[in-house]
């Protein structure tokens, strides 16, 4: 199985609501809606751009394949403690193979209105573990917070390597 | 001993009074009943020959009378009328009496003194009435022709004269003849003879009763001293020692004669020296008996008090009998009730041990049957458990069928507009998928309650197993002692039963020992009244002892 590259990241300006897909010049004149993928981590409704996702398929077998597998719930720190996951899934990352999302499993495929997406509240933006969420999808049944799987792949990466570095260095972690 | 004759006929003892009454006067007496036997005896002897003596003379003139009355009757018949008229005539003049000739009318034919006469003053006999008559003389006459009637009769003077007639019928001329003649010279004769005889025989009487006057006063006199000897003396010598003993028990009688008196003065003498004796041992027992008198009034006053208690304790015990005899005849009434609780305890009893029996049986049954069910849902209970696991497999088909949708839809909505329909197939899809894990989730959660309600089941049933396994268990223990309750209801029975014979034998008994009380109760108060009469007895005897005292000591024994 092979999956493309697709830049998904979503830049907002002071000047419009809507947001821009990024590395590609994404614009939200060119369409009105985004379509994402919803799932369920304690109790809060995420939602990931379906173009971020190369795939669905059970943990084990993505653990099978030789895929790096991202507990999602790990990284993303929302809600209450994160629950023990059974039958977990795997989301396959689009233009970052072998990485797969590691979550309970997929709620739905859901179609939102680019102008329904607010961004962070600035406040949260400076969170470092809110540098994967990059908006809120506002609907009636509720709100969707919007997760960015690159920078998510991003921010594990650079944990890994600051973790290598803590284990090079004799154990003194630095964030 | 000078004789008087005085003292002779002295009587004043009652000795010689008795022996001239019971042997003088026996002997005067048979004397002179043999002397009027033999006075009887001539004279009726002498009765005799005057009769016979009479009868001879009599006959003697009846055969003068039938001789002329026959030869006048032959003389009628034989010879002509006339001459025989005259022979009568002639015959007539020399009788001593009278003749008569009837003819058969009755009309007098001849009468020797031409003229019949009335023999009117006939007075012996009676009915002779007219003896002369012929109505009489055809009597006189009857079958044999002829006959003699003899009569009496009385003159004017008064003189009493004797007669005989004599009739004979003269068959061949119808007639009768009859003549009388007087028969007083007889009598005259006879009487002399009598009162010769009398003179002769008053003299003998006068002779004989002389002599043995003589007679007796010669033996009286010759025995009177022999009878003063030997018995009127010896009897004087008993009566004076008798009068002179004054209660003087030591006096005795001289013994001089060797006969019958000589005997009652040994007797006598013994007697009095037994009686001595007697007297004695009764002065002696008399002081005795009052002594014993008093200890017997005494004892018998204690056993009167003694009786009275015992009277008493045997109205109470008769009371208590008769509660107790009353208690009995409710015992036996209930006894018997009890034996008949018994034995219907004794057929229920039976009836539940059968029942138990059955029951054991049924909960053996019901046992097998639960053991069959447990068995049944724990074969249920891994069906549901493979039914899970093939819901398990339907849920992960519905699961990969999810993600074959979601990756499905991921690729129509990378695919743009060309990819919107497969899409709308992947949506479809996808809310397939989870309508069947929606539905194998109730379908999971049902089997759970149902595998839940199993265990559920099992324990209840494994419970129930149990229960029963210890119901059957214990309706064994129940049968047991239910058969030990019916052999011992059987023992209660026939306990009973003995329980209800004793209680009527205990009743029997009851009323015999009340009847019995009863009696002695009776007996007491008999008993009691007897002890009265004892007491009044023992008081009288002490009375008595006192006056045998009194009358032995009059007795000079010493």
């Amino acid at each position: 199985m092979t999956f493309g590259r697709r830049d998904r990241s979503i830049l907002f300006t002071p000047a419009h609501s809507g947001y821009m897909k990024s590395g590609q010049g994404f614009s939200a004149a060119q369409t009105n809606e985004l379509e994402i993928l919803v799932f369920a981590l304690g109790g809060i409704t995420l939602g990931v751009d379906t173009e971020q996702v190369g795939g669905v398929i059970p943990a084990d077998e993505a653990e099978a394949l030789g895929m790096k597998l991202v507990p999602f719930s790990e990284k993303i720190p929302l809600g209450e403690k994160p629950e023990r996951l059974q039958a977990p899934k795997a989301l396959m990352i689009n233009d970052v193979t072998p990485y797969a999302v590691i979550i309970k499993s997929p709620d739905d495929i859901l179609s939102v209105r680019l102008d329904s997406i607010r961004p962070l509240p600035p406040l949260l933006a400076a969170c470092n573990a809110c540098q994967a969420v990059w908006g809120v999808a506002v609907r009636e049944e509720g709100i969707i917070i919007l997760i960015d799987f690159l920078r998510l792949h991003d921010i594990h990466n650079q944990n890994n390597n600051t973790h290598l570095a803590f284990l090079n260095k004799g154990g003194e972690a630095t964030t | 001993m000078k004789f008087s004759l005085i003292e002779f006929f002295k009587l004043n003892t009652s000795l010689r009074r008795l022996w001239l009454f019971y042997m003088v006067l026996p002997l005067a007496i048979v004397y002179t009943l043999l002397g009027i036997l033999s006075i009887s005896g001539f004279y009726f002897d002498s009765e005799k020959r005057l009769e016979d003596y009479r009868e001879t003379f009599l006959a003697e003139r009846k055969n003068q009378v039938r001789s002329f009355v026959t030869l006048v009757t032959q003389s009628i018949e034989d010879i002509p009328q006339q001459q025989a008229v005259e022979m009568v005539k002639k015959l007539t003049n020399s009788m001593n009496g009278s003749l008569w000739i009837y003819d058969g009318n009755g009309a007098v034919v001849y009468h020797h003194t031409g003229v019949r006469q009335e023999e009117k003053n006939v007075v012996s006999p009676k009915n002779a009435g007219d003896a002369t008559s012929l109505q009489e003389l055809t009597k006189i006459t009857g079958d044999k022709g002829e006959g003699f009637l003899e009569y009496t009769t009385k003159e004017a003077d008064g003189s009493v004269h004797s007669r005989v007639v004599f009739a004979k019928t003269i068959e061949k001329l119808n007639w009768l003849a009859a003549a009388d003649t007087g028969t007083s010279d007889v009598d005259q004769m006879v009487t002399a003879e009598r009162s010769r005889i009398y003179k002769g025989l008053a003299f003998l009487v006068a002779r004989t009763f002389i002599i043995s006057l003589i007679a007796v006063l010669f033996i009286f006199w010759i025995l009177r001293p022999y009878v003063d000897r030997f018995m009127t003396e010896p009897v004087k010598t008993f009566v004076t020692t008798l009068k002179n003993a004054q209660n003087d028990l030591t006096v005795r009688i001289p013994v001089k004669e060797k006969n019958e008196f000589g005997e009652i003065a040994k007797l006598f003498n013994a007697y009095m020296g037994n009686l001595l004796d007697i007297m004695k041992k009764v002065a002696s027992s008399a002081g005795d008996i009052n002594i014993h008198a008093n200890d017997i009034s005494g004892a018998v006053q204690q056993q009167a008090s003694v009786t009275t208690e015992q009277s008493a304790a045997v109205t109470e015990i008769t009371s208590t009998m008769e509660e107790l005899s009353a208690s009995s005849s409710q015992i036996a009434e209930y006894s018997t009730s009890v034996v008949d609780n018994a034995n219907k305890t004794c057929d229920d009893l039976k009836t539940g041990a059968e029942s138990v029996s059955a029951v054991i049986a049924k909960m053996e049954e019901i046992s097998t049957d639960n053991d069959h069910s447990i068995q049944e849902i724990y074969e249920l209970g891994k069906r549901s458990k493979e039914i899970t696991k093939i819901m398990e497999i339907i849920n992960n088909i519905a699961d990969q069928t999810k993600l074959i949708a979601f990756n499905a839809a991921l690729e129509a909505s990378s695919a743009g507009e060309a990819g919107k329909r497969f899409a709308v197939v992947a949506v479809e899809i996808r809310k397939l998928a989870d309508s069947v894990m929606e539905s194998t989730g109730e379908i999971e959660a049902k089997i759970n309650e149902i595998q839940e309600a199993i265990e559920r089941l099992v324990i209840t049933s494994e419970k129930g197993s149990k229960g029963i396994k210890g119901g059957i268990e214990y309706s064994g223990h129940t049968s047991e002692l239910l058969i030990e309750i019916v052999d011992a209801a059987n023992q209660t029975t026939d306990s009973a039963k003995q329980i209800s014979l004793s209680t009527q034998q205990q009743k029997t008994a009851s009323s015999q020992v009340l009847n019995a009380l009863k009696e002695i109760m009776t007996g007491s108060t008999q008993n009691t009244d007897a002890i009265n009469q004892i007491t009044s007895i023992a008081t009288n005897m002490a009375l008595l002892s006192d006056n045998l005292k009194e009358a032995v000591e009059k007795f000079k024994i010493e």
